[in-house]
């Protein structure tokens, strides 16, 4: 447990000892489902860092391994589902996958808190109830204490009235209120890492700026670290300061945001970016889409894996997988052709 | 939101007055009373006969001593007497009331009912959410076990039980909780399984809960409502087993007012005195209706898609 006098500094700052030295560490994260019709690496040897304080967006279409690579961080890939079968997690130095259980329980929710698609609470427990269950999971707190923290926090996160709408049931909330609640349960202990997995896609598109602008904020007021998964490189821009692109299971681009809008060097990063909508374009063009869907990652096919669907793929993609290489300050992508080309251009 | 809001913890005046009811609140019946299950239950009509007729058989088990003319086993008139405003549903053999002995029989059958009920109720609840929640090696060891008693018809295997033991209501309590606890638990392992799914189970363990508390915290409250529900169906089919085996004579013994004893006394002057095995007959279906009537109200009031 960390004594309680580091609590009140933001993690931002961060101390002599742990300054320079990375917040999350992810080193070649290699993550395998099980399916009926066989292995799947979900992750493929996936490596990364975030800082204290800084945001990281995982992109990339659905099935691509970056929710497998966040339950994978925090130890929940289901047992019977499938596991980790490599790499390792170093949360300030600490590999989170060879440390003991109580260890790991310690850490999640503390020091590391996850949020979710679907706002999804206990059905049949009050919302201050299971804020307050949080707080004394990691926490001498008396329940009275935790009740009227719990309270504070909801009121933090934008619930009018919270006192009163503590004491009411999940289905008593709108689905926008239910995800302000678990944003409430997840930095009520001021953690250093937050994971935001789509954390706007279940909601009303109205109801997404204002979670959106929400979390802004408390990451702003707290200072802690978020990796924030999603498919909408829309909310990217407002929010990350670095972006990672998967496809496949693998990291294929990585860039901070200002550079990878303006020069995507990975065909995947310029098909997704030709994907949003612009207001400015000509109404009558069709939308544009990336053809094809991502590979089976039961059998990846050799070589690159966006290949299949690359408009701009050559003999040298289909029979060698492209290294990351370094393709501008702190912009790393894996394609053959990343350095010169413009794929903007074609 | 500033920095300073978030350490500091000025407490709202309203959450002082919150939290200390709170405190102590009966977590298990949480869920029961938000949804105004007593309410919504009143409206289905036939929910209200069950609900009627069950409240009426408690009140007579539990006011039997207040509410009967005569002691239950107390010789006081006539062998075989037709019912009479001084015996209403006359008397049997040796002159014993009627009444009197069914409304102390209520006392038995549905005591007998409840407490193998509860037995029932907890070794499955035990049984299944420990199996459901660990999965693995447990979960198939128990469940085969599970699965051979499950292939036995339980009316025989509880006779079989009762066998082994001097015949006595308690004796033959324990054989039926011994023998019906198994579907119970295999049911409450599915509805484990499904709860323990769950994303806010996830999201419990996400945020540091232990697994203990997760279990007893998360997902026996989500258990619960079907587990109540079907308690109170069970509730008629065990009134039904125990008055079948003491009619058998493996149960309650004579002169035990128990229901399905004293149908297998009167079961020899049914031609001369058919009151002796009607009374206690209506006693069983008004029993049996009764619980089953309320434990399809509840069922369909406790569904969380209702």
């Amino acid at each position: 447990m960390r004594p309680a006098t580091s609590q009140a500094q933001p993690m931002a700052s961060g101390d002599a000892s742990t300054a320079g030295r990375p917040l999350l560490e992810v080193r070649d994260l290699r993550t395998e489902y099980r399916s009926p019709s066989g292995i799947v690496r979900a992750v493929d040897g996936v490596s990364f860092t975030i800082d204290p304080g800084e945001v990281l967006a995982v992109v990339g279409e659905s099935g691509c391994g970056k929710t497998a690579t966040a339950l994978s961080i925090l130890g929940l890939i289901p047992r019977h589902a499938g596991q980790v079968v490599g790499g390792q997690v170093l949360f300030e130095g600490e590999d989170l996958l060879s440390v003991r259980a109580e260890r790991l329980r310690q850490i999640r929710g503390d020091r590391i808190a996850m949020i979710f698609q679907e706002p999804t609470l206990d059905p049949v427990r009050r919302i201050g109830d299971q804020i307050s269950e949080v707080l004394r999971a990691h926490r001498a707190l008396s329940h009275h204490d935790a009740w009227n923290q719990a309270v504070e926090f909801l009121g933090l996160v934008g619930i009018p009235r919270a006192a009163e709408r503590a004491r009411d049931y999940p289905h008593q909330f709108s689905g926008g209120m239910r995800q302000r609640a678990l944003i409430a349960m997840a930095v009520a202990l001021r953690p250093d890492l937050l994971i935001a997995d789509e954390p706007t896609t279940a909601l009303d598109v109205t109801i997404q700026a204002q979670i959106l602008e929400l979390l802004l904020e408390v990451r702003r007021s707290l200072g802690m670290a978020v990796l924030l998964i999603t498919h909408d490189l829309g909310i990217v821009a407002g929010f990350a300061e670095r972006v990672m692109v998967m496809y496949g299971g693998r990291k294929v681009e990585e860039a901070p945001v200002r550079s990878l809008y303006r020069q995507p060097k990975h065909p995947y990063t310029w098909g997704l970016l030709g994907c949003t909508t612009r207001l400015d374009g000509n109404r009558r063009d069709r939308l544009p889409q990336i053809t094809g869907a991502p590979p089976s990652l039961i059998s990846p096919p050799t070589g690159c894996r966006f290949a299949p669907r690359c408009p701009h793929a050559q003999e040298l993609c289909r029979a060698s997988y492209p290294a990351l290489l370094q393709v501008g300050d702190r912009h790393r992508a894996a394609c053959h052709f990343a350095e010169g080309e413009e794929w903007g251009s074609s | 939101m500033s920095e300073i809001q978030l350490i500091g913890s000025p407490m709202a005046p309203e959450a002082e007055e919150v939290a200390p009811a709170l405190i102590g609140a009966e977590r298990v019946l949480q869920p029961l009373a938000r949804r105004g299950v007593f309410r919504r239950l009143m409206r289905d009509w036939t929910a209200r006969i069950g609900f009627v007729l069950v409240v009426l058989l408690v009140l007579a088990a539990v006011l039997a001593p207040v509410l009967a003319p005569h002691e239950p086993l107390a010789l006081e008139g006539g062998s075989f007497e037709s019912p009479s405003w001084s015996h209403p549903f006359g008397t049997d053999r040796l002159g014993r009331d009627l009444f009197s002995r069914i409304l102390f029989g209520a006392r038995l059958s549905l005591g007998t009912a409840f407490f193998a009920s509860l037995l029932i109720t907890f070794a499955a609840v035990f049984v299944g959410s420990v199996t459901g929640f660990l999965g693995g090696a447990i979960d198939s060891v128990v469940m085969r076990v599970v699965d051979t008693i499950l292939a036995f018809p339980s009316l025989l295997l509880a006779i079989v039980v009762a066998g082994l033991f001097k015949p006595s209501l308690w004796s033959l309590m324990l054989a039926l909780a011994s023998v019906w606890w198994v579907g119970y638990a295999r049911i409450v392992r599915g509805l484990v399984l499904a709860v323990r799914e769950r994303q806010f189970v996830t999201a419990a363990r996400v945020a540091g809960g232990r697994s203990s508390r997760i279990l007893i915290r998360h997902i026996l409250p989500n258990v619960l409502p079907p587990v109540i529900v079907l308690a109170t169906l069970e509730m008629g089919t065990l009134i039904l087993a125990i008055s079948a085996l003491s009619f058998l004579g493996l149960g309650a013994q004579p002169p035990t007012p128990e229901w399905g004893a004293m149908l297998n006394e009167g079961k020899n002057h049914f031609f001369s005195a058919p009151h002796l095995m009607l009374f206690p007959g209506l006693a069983i279906s008004a029993a049996v209706l009764g619980f089953n009537l309320l434990g399809d109200g509840l069922r369909d009031v406790l569904d969380p898609k209702s």
